[in-house]
């Protein structure tokens, strides 16, 4: 091997490592935009260092899933649905079970706002969960904590604050889901749209939640196209959306 | 020396114990948050319980690599809350990847972590796999040596104590012979696996 070619490669190896001094950082990179063959070396030794530190990590998960296999299996909680914290809550949602059960024995079929009586329940925080005892200071905490406990009308104000600064999945589903604890279906339904349009993340979620806004709203149409999507079994919420489906018939 | 009861240990003693290489630690911690954490990805991601458990393996694999490699050495907030902000980003790549029908792999979450660009991922068989394939038949001491020097961080003064060489020149010379060596193997498996 030629002493030139030995000279690139610890120069290509220095380079991935980061070992290199400024002077020979100019020149790899110069040279590294005219000269191929160094390109095809140095996408050769590139990969390496992480191929490596794939290669032990690997061992490591084999390791995981011999300790997995040992362990007792792991028993599922019961979900634990935090807003019932608040006796507002309590109060509201006795409400709408009085509202749905007088609408059922007044009318035949079923209602829309009975149906959505039945399948709304505000998607829960597993996102970021408030530990117990914690002291939320920070905005994003607090709008965590103020959605757990059921007070909507300040979880809403403070997701809204949190969005205009960024944009996040997890905290356009919460606004809308307190959006609609608080009624107001047009603002959830655009809350929806956004999650839908701008992330692929809990795309689904975001699909039940706005076919519920419009049943809410007397657009059973648009719910309906929305349930025979969501209708397939492979996915989480096709048993409810089946249901809906044939209670609309 | 008295042995301190694991249980009894702060999440920054256990960061610490995982740091300094003993493989109980990293075991300590992936059975104290596995009950919860599995029940609390499957509510999140609405997974069953085999993606919940690959979560879990991954996150773990990831918080170790993370520490190994010096990006964790200090927790900013509890450990819990560190693995489960992880879960978090492995659900939202997966939902972004994928369609729901596909099974959740460890590997692929691993393989995630580790690569420059999501590109470098696409086929089945990547660099990283083939990388891990061929360092797996280098032998020593360039298996010891470069695992020491990428995945440890180790300088070249403690690899050199630590395999017995002359001095650190003489490690950074056998290091660079061991690249070469492993940099040959996979460009020699790479025509039976790429078709261009």
């Amino acid at each position: 091997m030629s002493m030139e070619i030995e000279r690139d490669q610890l120069l290509v190896q220095k380079y991935i490592d980061r070992d290199v001094t400024p002077e020979e950082l100019v020149e790899v990179e110069s040279r590294l935009k005219t000269e191929p063959e160094l390109q095809k070396m140095h996408n050769e030794y590139k990969n390496l260092p992480a191929g490596i530190r794939y290669h032990v990590l690997t061992a490591k998960l084999e390791q995981l899933r011999a300790l997995e296999k040992a362990l007792p299996p792991v028993e599922m909680e019961a979900p634990v649905v935090r807003m019932y914290k608040n006796p507002m809550v309590w109060l509201a949602t006795a409400a709408v079970l009085a509202i749905a059960a007088i609408s059922f024995v007044l009318f035949s079929g079923s209602s829309n706002d009975e149906l959505y009586a039945e399948n709304f329940e505000p998607y829960p925080n597993v996102f970021e969960p408030t530990q117990r005892g914690e002291n939320t200071t920070n905005k994003r905490a607090t709008a965590f904590a103020m959605y757990e406990q059921g007070n909507y009308e300040r979880a809403a104000a403070m997701f809204g604050e949190i969005l205009n600064e960024k944009k996040e999945p997890e905290i356009l589903l919460l606004l809308g889901n307190s959006n609609m604890m608080l009624n107001r279906v047009d603002e959830a339904k655009n809350n929806f749209l956004t999650l839908i349009s701008d992330f692929d993340a809990l795309d689904e979620q975001a699909k039940w939640y706005l076919s519920l806004c419009y049943l809410k709203s007397g657009d059973r149409e648009k719910a309906k196209f929305i349930w025979e999507e969501l209708g397939d079994p492979k996915i989480t919420y096709s048993n409810k959306a089946n249901r809906l489906l044939q209670d609309v018939k | 020396m008295q042995v301190m009861d694991k249980t009894e240990m702060t999440d920054s003693e256990l960061l610490r114990l995982v740091q300094s290489g003993d493989p109980s630690g990293l075991s300590f911690v992936y059975e104290k948050y596995r009950k919860e954490y599995i029940n609390w990805i499957r509510r999140f991601s609405r997974c069953d319980h085999d993606d919940a458990t690959e979560y879990y393996q991954a996150t773990i694999v990831i918080f170790y690599e993370n520490v190994m490699n010096g990006k964790l050495s200090q927790l900013q907030s509890s450990l819990k809350t560190y693995l489960f902000g992880i879960g978090k980003n492995l659900v939202l790549h997966e939902h972004r990847r994928s369609q729901r029908s596909t099974k959740v792999k460890a590997e692929f979450h691993v393989q995630m972590h580790l690569a420059d660009t999501q590109q470098e991922l696409l086929s089945e068989e990547n660099d990283l796999s083939l990388v891990h394939r061929c360092f797996e038949r280098i032998g020593d001491p360039c298996h010891k040596l470069l695992q020491l020097f990428y995945f440890n961080e180790k300088s070249m003064e403690e690899i050199s104590a630590e395999l017995g060489y002359k001095n650190p020149e003489t490690a950074k010379n056998q290091k660079y012979k061991c690249m070469e060596r492993l940099r040959k193997l996979v460009e020699g498996e790479r025509p039976m696996v790429t078709t261009e």
